[in-house]
Formats: structure tokens, C-alpha cells, sequence
């Protein structure tokens, strides 16, 4: 009984989050493992879903942003070697192909001390990831378009950012910092 | 010390005040003019687990990660970066990488500080968890190199084999 109660506070904490963050509470889900809801993201010209999970057993707040792409068999490794790669850049959240369904995901979680949700820092992780996937949006679709190395392709993401780091581009770095993580 | 200001501090002593506290004793610690960073070790049967928490103080993020002293031969890096791919779809706080040029296995997981303090009930348990997903994960990617099984196999097999340890 105990468990449910801080279940569903913390459940009504995440989707007011979401709201704030004018992402819209679509589907709701539950059962006696977790308790969720669906949203969706609109960036310039796509949008991405969401998944906000509580699981109950392990207390801790999933998100995960799904990527609307259909995804060939033949570019499974060219995508597990990006995946790779750009994780290992250490932003928020890890991005995974899952190889039944050819969906790709950029997903993350935070453990939930206490009885109640630290909206601050719920937000904060929410905002680094919708920023995290909507960098890695351009990246995707080029990779399973184009013929291009992973490694290539990482080096010069990567060069851009040190770039624009040399530039003292103070808009672009203090907006990343400000959505990093 | 290059980071004097007194929410840093406390931070930091609230680290290692946790890391004690689950039984990590503090191998070195770094500063930086951001970052503060504790190294802890744990000495395995066959090799060592180092575990790095770093504190950002300009973002206001802690970094956990986990490295294990064995390298991963470069041939096997393609099945190994398939079954990583595995290992991240089941696991949320952390994620499983392979460095692609040194074949370092790592675990990665990061903790936002907000209200300038540090939730010890988070950390210590984000500490916990990483260490012993680490341990599970370099078990399952260095029996892979060895293994004439397909990532999918291998991870099918050895997750039947050890149900319920992720977390």
C-alpha cells in the first residue's frame, strides 16, 4: 500500500514536469511492475516520443525518447559502432538499437530517494536528454543514408564541437551546458 | 585547492564520507579548475575495478564511471559493440561502452545536483549499482571474446543463466 502511494506521487510528479516542459501526457500505462505515461516532442520540423516509466521494485525513474526511423538490417553494425561511439562521449543517456523491432532509443534513469521525486532534478535530466536526441537526430538518418564511417562521422561531430568551443561561441556553449545534463 | 567554495566542499566531503561508508576507501583524489575527481580501486580475483567520481561544479553534475583493468582484443569489437548494445537496452541508470581504441570496458552514469547538496541516498545507491552492473557486464563482454556464439546467443545464454541481476 505504501508503495503505491509513492508510486502515484511520483508519477503525477513526472507528468508535471512534462507539462511544464510543454510535452503533452498522451497514454497512460501501468501494472504491478511500473507505472508510465507517453508523450511526444516537437522540435523544428519532426517529433520524437517519450516514455516517462516509475519502476516500483527498483525506485527509479526511467525516460526514454524513441527515434522514428525504420532501420535495414544491413546498417545494424554501422549503428551499433555509432552507438558506441557517441556514448562514449559521456552525454546524458545511452541511445540503443533494439535489432527485433529496428527502433532506435536514446534512454536514461535517475534512482528516486525518499517518498517523493526531486522535480529539479528530474527536469534537468529530462531537458539534457530532449536536447541529446534532437543533436542526435541529423546524425542518425545520416548514418543509415549515407555511406560514411562511423569513426568519420564521430571525429567530425566531434571537431564541430571543439570548434565552436575555440570560437567562444558563448550562446551555443552556454545553452549546451545549460541542457547538457 | 583550486575549488574553495563551501557548497564544493561539502559535496565533496559528502562523497567520501558515502564511498566510506559502502566500504570504498579513496585511492587519490584530482582537482581541477572545475572538477574534483575521487578514484576508489577493487581488487578482483583476476583483475581490478577502478571507480572514478568526478563532481563538475560549473554544471552541477556528478560522473560515475567504472573501468576494469583487462583490455578487449581489437577483433573482437565489433561483436562487442553488438552485445554493448544489448547490455544498454536492459540496463537505465548506467551504460555499458568499449573504448574503440584502447578496448577499455567502461560503466557510465551521471547524477544532477540540484538545491546545492548532495542526496547520499542517491548517490550510495547509483555507487552500488554501477559497481555491481560493472561487474556483471565485464563478466558477460570478456566471456563473449571467447565465445563462438553470436552476441544475441551469447547474451540469451548468459542471461538465463543469471536471472535478475541488472538493476
Amino acid at each position: 500500500m505504501k508503495k503505491n502511494r509513492k508510486s502515484k506521487r511520483i508519477f503525477e510528479g513526472m507528468k508535471t514536469c512534462c507539462r511544464e516542459l510543454v510535452m503533452p501526457v498522451e497514454e497512460e500505462f501501468q501494472d504491478e511492475e511500473k507505472t508510465g505515461f507517453q508523450s511526444r516532442i516537437y522540435a523544428n520540423y519532426f517529433s520524437l516520443y517519450l516514455q516517462a516509466t516509475f519502476w516500483i521494485e527498483t525506485s527509479t525513474a526511467g525516460l526514454r525518447v524513441m527515434f522514428p526511423f525504420e532501420v535495414p538490417e544491413s546498417k545494424f553494425g554501422e549503428l551499433y559502432d555509432l552507438f558506441n561511439r557517441l556514448n562514449n562521449l559521456r552525454y546524458v543517456g545511452s541511445l540503443w538499437l533494439d535489432p527485433d523491432a529496428g527502433e532506435i532509443s536514446l534512454h536514461t534513469g535517475l534512482y528516486v530517494s525518499g517518498d517523493s521525486l526531486n522535480m529539479r532534478q528530474f527536469k534537468r535530466t529530462l531537458n539534457g536528454l530532449v536536447w541529446r536526441a534532437c543533436t542526435f537526430y541529423d546524425l542518425i538518418i545520416r548514418q543509415i543514408s549515407e555511406e560514411r564511417t562511423a569513426k568519420d562521422r564521430v571525429e567530425e561531430f566531434k571537431a564541430l564541437r571543439l570548434n565552436l568551443d575555440d570560437d567562444q561561441n558563448e550562446t551555443v556553449t552556454q545553452n549546451e551546458n545549460k541542457y547538457l545534463h | 585547492m583550486v575549488i574553495n567554495d563551501d557548497v564544493t566542499k561539502k559535496i565533496i566531503s559528502d562523497m567520501k564520507t558515502c564511498l566510506e561508508s559502502i566500504g570504498l576507501s579513496i585511492a587519490a583524489e584530482e582537482e581541477g579548475d572545475e572538477h574534483v575527481t575521487l578514484y576508489s580501486e577493487i581488487e578482483g580475483n583476476a583483475y581490478t575495478i577502478q571507480l572514478q567520481v568526478t563532481f563538475f561544479s560549473i554544471v552541477e553534475i556528478i560522473l560515475l564511471s567504472v573501468t576494469f583493468s583487462l583490455t578487449a582484443p581489437q577483433e573482437s569489437m565489433e561483436v562487442l559493440y553488438e552485445l554493448s548494445n544489448l547490455v544498454n537496452k536492459l540496463m537505465l541508470t548506467d551504460y555499458v561502452t568499449v573504448c574503440p581504441d584502447s578496448g577499455e570496458i567502461m560503466l557510465h552514469s551521471s547524477i544532477p545536483v540540484t538545491d546545492g547538496s548532495l542526496d547520499k541516498e542517491q548517490f550510495e545507491v547509483s555507487v552500488s549499482r554501477i559497481l555491481v552492473n560493472g561487474s556483471f557486464s565485464f563478466r558477460l563482454l570478456c566471456s563473449q571474446v571467447f565465445s563462438e556464439l553470436s552476441p544475441q546467443e551469447h547474451f540469451n545464454k548468459f542471461m538465463s543463466e543469471n536471472k535478475g541481476m541488472y538493476s
